[in-house]
C-alpha cells in the first residue's frame, strides 16, 4: 500500500467498479461495461482482480444468451472501499 | 491489465481524477428509472385479476378442486420473474430494477411495495362479496391503478435523485 491508497482498488476502472457497487445492491456485468465503457475482456480482467481480493462476488444467473454474471460488494469490499475514500479525502485535504 | 501497484507519490492530479470518479459513479445504476418497466404494471394487474378469478371460483362457485392450481403460484412467481427479467434485458440490455439498483432506491421499491397491501386487501373483500364481473374488472381497474402510482412514484424518485448534484 503506498500513501495509504489500497493499491488493489486504486486503478482507475476497478475504482469506478467499486464505487458503483458501494452504491448499488448488485450490478451485472453489461451495466458495468455499458457504463464504464469497457470491453467485455477488460472489464472481466479487472472484476477478477476484485473478486480474488475478496471485494466482489460474483454469481451466474440463467445459462447461454439469456444468462448474466451479477456483482455484488462483499463487506470486506465495503470496508475496503470506506478506507480508501477516507484516505483520499485526507490526502486530498493536505495539499 | 492496470497494475496493482498504486504510483509511490500520486500527485495531487491522480487524486483529483479519482475523487471524480467516485463522485461520478456515486450517481449510481438507474437512476433515471429506466430498470421500472410498464410491463411490470400490466403483468402484475393481469396476475392479480386471474388470481382473484380463482379464488372467485374456489370461494363462490365451491370448485375446491381449483385449490391444486393455488399451489403453483409460489412456483410460477419466480419463473414469471426470471421471463420478463430476460425480456427486459433484451430490450435495454440490462436488467429490470432489481439489479443494477442503488441501495436507495431498493428502499424507495420496499417502502412503495406496502402500498399493494390495501389493494390486496380489497381484492379479498370483492372476492367475498361483489358479482363475478365486478371482480375481475375491479381488480383489474385498481390493480393498474396501484402498480401504476407505485411504478410512477418510483421512476419520479429515481429521476429527481438522478438530477441532484
Amino acid at each position: 500500500m503506498t500513501a495509504g491508497l489500497d493499491p488493489v482498488i486504486h486503478p482507475v476502472k476497478r475504482l469506478a467498479a467499486m464505487s458503483i457497487l458501494a452504491n448499488s445492491h448488485s450490478a451485472e456485468h453489461a451495466y458495468l461495461r455499458q457504463k464504464l465503457e469497457l470491453s467485455d475482456s477488460d472489464l472481466s480482467k479487472q472484476m477478477k482482480a476484485l473478486v480474488e481480493a475478496g471485494y466482489v462476488s460474483s454469481r451466474k444467473t440463467g445459462i447461454g444468451r439469456g444468462g448474466a454474471t451479477i456483482y455484488a460488494i462483499t463487506p470486506n469490499g465495503r470496508a475496503a472501499h470506506t478506507a480508501y475514500v477516507a484516505q483520499l479525502g485526507k490526502l486530498l485535504g493536505g495539499t | 491489465m492496470e497494475s496493482d501497484r498504486a504510483p509511490k507519490a500520486p500527485s495531487t492530479a491522480e487524486l483529483r481524477e479519482r475523487e471524480r470518479v467516485i463522485a461520478r459513479s456515486a450517481v449510481a445504476p438507474h437512476l433515471d428509472g429506466s430498470g421500472v418497466s410498464w410491463w411490470l404494471v400490466v403483468a402484475g394487474s393481469v396476475l392479480n385479476t386471474l388470481l382473484a378469478g380463482l379464488l372467485f371460483l374456489i370461494i363462490r362457485e365451491d370448485q375446491m378442486w381449483l385449490l391444486w392450481v393455488l399451489t403453483l403460484v409460489p412456483l410460477a412467481a419466480p419463473l414469471g420473474w426470471s421471463a420478463g427479467s430476460r425480456l427486459v434485458r433484451r430490450r435495454n440490455g440490462v436488467a429490470p430494477a432489481s439489479v443494477n439498483q442503488p441501495r436507495y432506491l431498493k428502499r424507495v421499491e420496499l417502502r412503495l411495495a406496502l402500498w399493494s397491501l390495501p389493494l390486496e386487501l380489497g381484492i379479498l373483500v370483492l372476492v367475498a362479496l361483489a358479482p363475478a364481473v365486478v371482480v375481475i374488472t375491479g381488480t383489474f381497474v385498481a390493480s393498474v391503478a396501484v402498480f401504476g402510482a407505485i411504478c410512477h412514484v418510483y421512476s419520479r424518485k429515481a429521476r429527481v435523485l438522478a438530477a441532484a448534484p
